[in-house]
């Protein structure tokens, strides 16, 4: 992912409607400058987790900007929550988080929080329209198992670990066997993908 | 056995960035930055406030025996500064903020507390606010590598022993 900010390339974000939670009047400010900026119109912000739950359950909306220290570091717990048992309209909704530090013990839960991606501050524009044009345009599909519901993280799919047996119930294992025929030669393949006149 | 689900949602967004009009990645990008600089004055004036809160809660963090809350409030306070700072262009307070973050991080996991860290920090993060009263990069710089270095050396291994032996 490298947006130049010098593309011409057009985008419209217009129509959707659009939720910020962040935390600090200034700081919302400056994220709706951002969007504003990129043609947001309809955009709804809040403060808290509990105002942006409210919301929730009244609009269905195209996507989310949430800072993970809104409430006192409740962001991803929000996330979580509407991943998990959030209205069923805004259950797959792309989210985007902002982080500014995160505490060690938080790393592997911004992670896991179901975010489709998550931006370190300070938030620079052509940085956060990169990630919600990349966000738009990924139909990622969702999973969702105990320990885990959002977007699938994997980016591309190399098979399973080195050494490992795979844990997809379509993985091949990667102890093949032997060939059970001898190799197809040449003229054989070649014979195969001629062109012939039909019978 | 554990059981995994996959669903397919089709989003809105994908079609609604599709839609015709809109603008260029460019203009956005530009308009972005413009309507941010309108901020600017408030938003100084908002560092400056939070500025204010971290030395109120370094005095609780210097005056409690139990550093635990203190430190998370601290923690708090110099965590907003994060962001508003570089969106004014003061990338280095929010550097230095950064830093302070990390080492009341480390510093609660780790169960052990160095107040002239702390205390060299919150200095840097004034002085950092105002760098045309430093004189040059170069001080600038000079204290960013100043910072790092009671970093690394709060958080290294050997502080650690030093400080077990001492106690």
């Amino acid at each position: 992912m490298s947006l130049s900010p010098d593309s011409k390339a057009k985008f419209n974000l217009r129509g959707a409607q659009i939720l910020l939670v962040e935390e600090g009047s200034m700081a919302l400010d400056i994220l709706v400058q951002i969007l504003v900026g990129f043609g947001g119109k309809d955009m709804m912000k809040v403060q808290s987790v509990a105002e942006a739950k409210e919301l929730l359950g009244k609009a269905t909306l195209d996507l989310m900007v949430v800072a993970a220290s809104v409430g006192d570091g409740a962001g991803y717990a929000l996330v979580e929550w509407i991943r998990r048992e959030g209205p069923e309209s805004n259950r797959f909704v792309p989210i985007v988080m902002l982080a500014a530090h995160t505490p060690q013990t938080d790393v592997m839960r911004a992670r896991d929080s179901g975010a489709h991606c998550i931006i370190a501050k300070p938030l620079k524009p052509v940085v956060l329209l990169e990630r919600i044009l990349w966000v738009a345009r990924e139909q990622k599909k969702f999973v969702s198992c105990p320990s885990y519901a959002g977007p699938d993280r994997r980016f591309r799919f190399d098979g399973p670990p080195a050494g490992g047996p795979g844990r997809r119930h379509d993985d091949i294992n990667e102890d093949l066997g032997e060939a059970i025929a001898p190799n197809m030669s040449q003229d054989m393949i070649d014979a195969l993908i001629t062109r012939k006149k039909k019978s | 056995m554990s059981s995994v689900t996959f669903s397919f949602p089709q989003h809105r967004l994908g079609k609604i960035i599709r839609q015709p009009g809109g603008k260029s990645v460019a203009d956005a990008v530009r308009d972005a930055a413009a309507g941010i600089e309108t901020l600017r004055p408030p938003c100084l004036e908002t560092i400056d406030e939070i500025l204010t809160l971290v030395d109120q809660r370094m005095n609780e963090f210097l005056a409690t025996a139990d550093k635990i809350v203190p430190g998370r409030r601290l923690y708090a306070a110099v965590n907003s500064i994060i962001g508003l700072a570089g969106a004014v262009g003061l990338d280095e307070v929010d550097r230095a903020a950064f830093s302070l973050c990390d080492l009341l991080d480390q510093m609660a996991r780790m169960g052990r507390w160095d107040v002239a860290a702390v205390a060299v920090h919150v200095q840097a993060l004034h002085l950092l606010r105002s760098p045309a009263a430093l004189g040059s990069d170069a001080s600038v710089r000079a204290i960013l590598t100043g910072l790092k270095q009671v970093r690394d050396k709060v958080l290294s291994p050997d502080a650690g022993r030093v400080a077990d032996g001492a106690n």
